[in-house]
């Protein structure tokens, strides 16, 4: 059944089609404003994806060279703010933590102004190579893959892994992640994930955005474990009382070594970096930093080398 | 200066397809339960009783004024303080179904106004039942003018199904950010996973576009 067609009279809307009004149909059938509409939709997709093509075709971003940075100054320092002691921010809204001391302390040292970036654990290599960001912080864990394509300055400090359940679960130790009957919730581009591939293939994760939720997933019961620096999580487990946190830990022979990120292109900023990193251990800056932010001193010497 | 490696996004092209799979799954059967429950709402703001017509308003109103995001966010977090813990694909699906069936309601509810009120009337003339006129007459004529803007919520939901990944659905965004964090090629995957949320919308609608051609035939 069909209306009565009458003059056609379509209003033009913002989406694509049209809409018929009242006793009218579009030419070409009831459905002609859909099929032009899926048209128009087809054209626009295909302009985007053209208006697209220089920028993949050519080197897109650059990373601001140490020069730039000296001139303009300021130092864009990515930090994680879901991530406290590392970075959080205070009851007035100021981002602080023992990443934005070590930052404040880097540009102090350049003779720049820093200004801090706020970047998700995901989001920390790609800023990097967009130039959204001059160095990243945030807990940045050296791996030989991320080594492929970015570059990494003398290890800050040294983090070990944890496995952290709610008491109710009775998870053991990494044989009982690898028999694949513990349910992991992890955090989305962290170092657990290939951690967790590698040594348990056969656990299944459930791949949350933040440490919050996955700390809130775990203790609702989504998940039976997660595996993470406990110095990082820690803070939030405390949100979840009534878990009964157990953290296991010394499972996992290497600790990890977190560095600061730089563009690999960007060699004198590195080589900058290695020296006031290597300036602010002499001094101590680090290690106070260190005991500020986790109330404890570093578990081990690091050994600043490249 | 950095240039654009394709290269390790496209070997993990297989893995991003199954993520493709997922988004259909969630993207269409959230769709069809949308319209399902639209379809009772719109009936009951038409011809329900007076409590009936108020309920479908306040829903409406508190489901176009809350961000989609917040209701799944309770659906995921806010009901295991009750106790009932649904799973992620779940909790997402139950929330961009209600979340769209008050958007299609509104559009419903406009295309049924759209229908003369003398079809209701040749309708009963016919001897059919309200449930019969409904689903012979009133519904299949209001298709007509509601069309494009069903086809057009349908996109945005396709779209919109990307923030299943922030609960742990292992959607195409999901797997793109998963692959972003493994390649560290984050610029490259979300090109390429531009252009498949491309391809998909266009073949999706264009699938709904020749369903309602057929249903039109049939009708």
């Amino acid at each position: 059944m069909r209306s009565a067609g009458g003059p056609m009279r379509v209003f033009r809307t913002p989406w694509p089609g049209g809409v018929p009004l009242r006793g009218s149909r579009a030419h070409g059938g009831p459905f002609g404003a859909l099929r032009s509409g899926v048209r128009k939709v087809g054209r626009g997709v295909a302009a985007c994806v053209l208006s697209a093509l220089p920028v993949c075709a050519g080197p897109a971003v650059q990373a601001r060279a140490l020069a730039d940075i000296r001139a303009s100054g300021h130092l864009n320092i990515g930090v994680n703010p879901a991530l406290p002691p590392l970075a959080a921010y205070d009851s007035r809204n100021v981002i602080e933590g023992f990443d934005v001391d070590v930052g404040t302390a880097l540009a102090a040292r350049l003779g720049v102004v820093p200004r801090f970036v706020p970047v998700s654990s995901s989001g920390r290599i790609p800023y990097l190579m967009a130039g959204k960001a001059d160095v990243v912080l945030g807990g940045l864990t050296r791996t030989p893959e991320r080594a492929a394509v970015i570059a990494f300055s003398v290890p800050l400090y040294v983090e070990e892994f944890a496995i952290i359940a709610p008491a109710a679960a009775r998870v053991g130790g990494l044989d009982d992640l690898a028999s694949g009957r513990v349910r992991m919730v992890e955090v989305r581009g962290s170092t657990a994930v290939p951690f967790l591939r590698e040594h348990a293939p056969k656990a299944p994760i459930l791949l949350l955005g933040s440490y919050p939720d996955a700390v809130r997933a775990l203790a609702q019961g989504r998940g039976d474990a997660m595996v993470d620096v406990i110095e990082y999580v820690g803070r939030f487990l405390a949100a979840e009382p009534q878990a009964g946190w157990t953290i296991r830990r010394g499972f996992a022979p290497a600790a990890g070594e977190d560095c600061v990120g730089v563009a690999r292109s960007d060699t004198d900023l590195l080589r900058a970096v290695d020296g006031m990193l290597a300036g602010l251990t002499r001094d101590g800056t680090i290690q106070a930093a260190y005991r500020r932010w986790f109330g404890v001193s570093m578990v081990a010497p690091v050994e600043r080398r490249p | 200066m950095t240039a654009l490696h394709f290269q390790p996004v496209l070997q993990r092209l297989p893995f991003l397809l199954g993520g493709v799979a997922t988004t259909v799954l969630l993207s269409v059967a959230s769709f069809g339960a949308g319209l399902f429950l639209a379809g009772g709402l719109a009936v009951l703001r038409a011809e329900g009783p007076k409590a009936g017509r108020r309920f479908g308003t306040i829903y409406s109103t508190i489901m176009t004024n809350t961000p989609q995001l917040s209701q799944i966010f309770a659906i995921f977090y806010c009901l295991p303080l009750l106790g009932v813990i649904v799973s992620p694909f779940a909790s997402v699906f139950i929330g961009m179904a209600l979340n769209a069936a008050a958007y299609l309601a509104d559009i419903l509810t406009t295309g049924l106004g759209r229908v003369p009120p003398l079809y209701h009337d040749a309708a009963a003339s016919l001897g059919l039942t309200r449930r019969q006129a409904y689903m012979r007459v009133i519904f299949p004529h209001a298709l007509q003018t509601m069309a494009p803007a069903l086809a057009n919520h349908f996109q945005i939901m396709i779209l919109g199904s990307s923030m299943a990944s922030i609960f742990g659905v292992e959607d195409l965004t999901g797997r793109a950010y998963d692959v972003g964090s493994t390649t560290f090629r984050i610029l490259e995957v979300m090109l390429v996973t531009g252009v498949l949320y491309a391809l998909l919308s266009i073949a999706l609608t264009g699938l709904f576009a020749l369903g309602r051609r057929l249903f039109e035939g049939a009708a």
